[in-house]
């Protein structure tokens, strides 16, 4: 039995054995006892190795042409090399399994080329470590680049890029648990959709942990128990029983509208990425959808959606909301979100480059496509186009321009164009500081407040050592949601709030009382922030939010909301998110 | 028997003629062993990785080696090759 600190970062109980993902780039370290069945093992990977390669590299060929699909026949060469085989049976020969003696022949060509390698060409290193990769997550066992749990399970894994937890059953998930990530990583905002418990900032545990060992995960605290004795297993039971009961609780809120004390209105609406998501946000109550994320349409595929199949998605969510808003936001790759099929030039700086609507820009076409099944979609329902990274007012207004032409095009072949907002998303500074321009243009504002934060504070959220700048009670910050929302009143533009602050009660009251009149979160937390709120007065929340432009540090903030509203503190603390 | 080749491609030893020598190597001489050697550096010529990690530049001169089999034919096709490629 061990006991570990993460950040708990999805709240919940969970108690089932661990499954390890992906942890590919470690050096395993492990001896057999059977040193006859490894080079069995190894050859059939080799075989399933090489016809993903074939397969990849014929797949490629089609959709992005021989030049692209040439990467594979490097990556055939390199998995078909005898000096390679070689150093894996040295290996072999001293008692080392098949992983630990793949993973060590690879790494000591992969230290020798990266000695020699060059600027600007592509680094066979990673090739390398890339067949690496493929070739052990076929001796585990697994398809493709990582194994698949087949029982209920606790995923355990490095971090989980979108396209990973795209491949995975989900339905056998319990938790999660990842060594580098932050409340906002994808893994985190994945578990809050599902209302699984997850933890991150778990290196150590992940030193530990091999797959099969049981693990009692709590996501409020953060504490991970690996092989937890009886008393703890009893103790956790009784919690997760405890918390269902919670959870069944809160759920009647599910069925009421969002009313502040005094009976002020606002929208409790939810953040979605698949279709798969929509059930949740009809069960929770939500009000809308108040950020699609469109991304997820077009990873994990061999080429770009087309015009019809987007169609058909955004008819979908429009006509299952039956009529109440829900915004649709455009394509936002880049930055942490990569495309196979649209390699993008390395960046020194993702986050700062051509991500998000500056991508589009470079990718009419791509953009275009996307529009027009937009506009499309646009009578079955009340859309609300939202345009992700704007800093400019002449960005939106060429956004504008696109829609426009696009429109005029549909009308003269006869299709429908309903009316829609376009709005913009606001996660620049720069665009929060000229809010009243961007009003002129945008039909609305939505609070992009994960990146704002990041921005806001030059602090890359994807950077674990710099957690503690993520504040999303920082006065600077609020100062910037305080312009935006009188910026946008200039115009009678009404004011959203998309990023994950929204789920957090302190941060939703001073939301409240800035005057957003939109929070969109992810549904499981839409029924216990709505009971939250319906104690909650606007005009002391408003005088709050006053009194904390005026502030200096995130603490002084907090401080002042718990003192000026107990009301926040009570059964459901904690449980909004 | 050997042939010495110079290297004439201003950017040096690159993958794609580097895995064409090696395919050619491997599947059209089977049983030739064949060898390159540069300076110190002795490594075998159907293995890419070792190709790589040889680091030939511009100017570098080779020596390639090939024994057994077809091993006049293997080197007259892959010393043409060699220069061919290097000078492409």
């Amino acid at each position: 039995m061990s006991v570990f600190h993460a950040l708990g970062v999805s709240p919940g109980f969970a108690l089932a054995p661990a499954f390890v993902l992906g942890r590919l780039d470690a050096d395993p370290a492990q001896r057999t006892a059977d040193p006859a069945s490894q080079r069995p093992r190894l050859e059939a990977a080799l075989e399933k190795t090489r016809r993903d390669l074939v397969s990849l590299r014929e797949k490629t060929a089609l959709t992005l042409g021989t030049t692209q699909a040439e990467i594979f026949d490097a990556h055939l060469s390199i998995v078909s090399d005898p000096e390679l085989w070689s150093l894996v049976e040295d290996h072999g020969l001293e008692g080392w399994d098949a992983e630990t003696a793949f993973y060590r022949a690879c790494q000591t060509f992969i230290e020798l080329l990266s000695g020699l390698e060059e600027e600007g060409q592509r680094s066979r290193a990673d090739d390398l470590r890339d067949v690496r990769r493929r070739l052990l997550g076929h001796l585990r066992g697994g398809e493709g680049t990582n194994g698949h749990p087949l029982e209920p399970c606790i995923l355990v894994a490095d971090d989980l890029t979108p396209s990973e937890t795209i491949g995975l059953d989900l339905g056998l998930v319990r938790g999660f648990v990842t060594a580098a990530g932050s409340r906002t990583s994808h893994a985190s905002i994945l578990a809050r959709s599902l209302g699984l418990p997850s933890a991150t900032g778990a290196a150590e545990l992940l030193t530990e942990v091999r797959t099969g060992q049981l693990l009692a995960l709590d996501g409020q605290t953060g504490v991970v128990i690996v092989d937890p004795d009886a008393d703890q297993k009893r103790t956790f039971q009784e919690a997760q029983t405890a918390d269902q009961a919670l959870r069944a609780r809160r759920q009647k809120y599910a069925k009421l509208p969002t009313r502040t004390k005094d009976g002020g209105a606002l929208d409790l609406a939810a953040n979605i990425g698949r279709l798969e998501d929509l059930a949740s946000v009809l069960e929770n109550g939500a009000e809308g959808v108040g950020l699609f994320r469109t991304e997820f349409l077009f990873l994990d595929r061999d080429r770009a959606p087309t015009e019809d199949e987007q169609l058909a998605v955004y008819r979908h969510v429009l006509e299952t909301m039956e009529g109440k808003p829900v915004v649709i936001r455009t394509l936002d790759i880049g930055g942490d979100k990569v495309l196979p099929y649209l390699p993008l030039p390395q960046e020194m700086n993702p986050f700062l480059g051509v991500r998000a609507v500056r991508l589009c820009f470079e990718k009419p076409e791509l953009f275009r496509t996307q529009i027009r099944a937009l506009l499309r979609a646009s009578p079955s329902g009340d859309l609300r186009v939202m345009v992700p990274m704007v800093a400019l007012v002449e960005e939106v207004r060429a956004v504008r321009k696109l829609f426009d032409e696009e429109t005029s095009a549909l009308k003269k072949q006869g299709i429908a164009v309903a009316r829609f907002q376009l709005g913009i998303m606001v996660e620049i500074p720069a665009a929060a500081l000229n809010a009243p321009a961007l009003a002129e243009e945008a039909d609305f504002f939505s609070l992009g407040t994960n990146d704002l934060i990041q921005y806001t504070m030059a602090a890359d959220r994807m950077n674990d050592r710099l957690t503690h700048l993520y504040q999303p009670l920082h006065p600077s910050l609020l100062r910037l949601i305080d312009l935006t929302v009188k910026g946008a009143r200039t115009r009678k533009r009404w004011v959203g709030v998309c990023g994950e602050m929204a789920s957090e009660p302190e941060a939703a009251l001073l939301l409240l009382g800035l005057g957003v009149e939109e929070l969109s979160l992810t549904a499981s937390g839409i029924p216990g922030l709505r009971f939250l709120l319906s104690r909650v007065d606007r005009k002391r929340a408003a005088e709050t939010a006053n009194l904390a432009l005026s502030l200096g540090t995130s603490a002084q903030v907090l401080a002042l909301v718990k003192k000026r509203h107990p009301e926040l503190e009570d059964e459901f603390q904690g449980e909004a998110s | 028997m050997t042939r010495t080749v110079t290297v004439l491609n201003p950017t040096g030893f690159h993958a794609r003629p580097a895995r064409s020598f090696v395919d050619i190597a491997t599947e059209t001489y089977p049983d030739t062993k064949v060898t390159l050697t540069k300076g110190p550096k002795v490594i075998n010529g159907k293995s890419v990785l070792m190709m790589l990690t040889l680091g030939a530049k511009c100017g570098d001169s080779i020596l390639i080696e090939a024994v057994g089999g077809a091993e006049a034919q293997a080197l007259a096709q892959l010393g043409d090759l060699f220069e061919t490629i290097f000078k492409e």
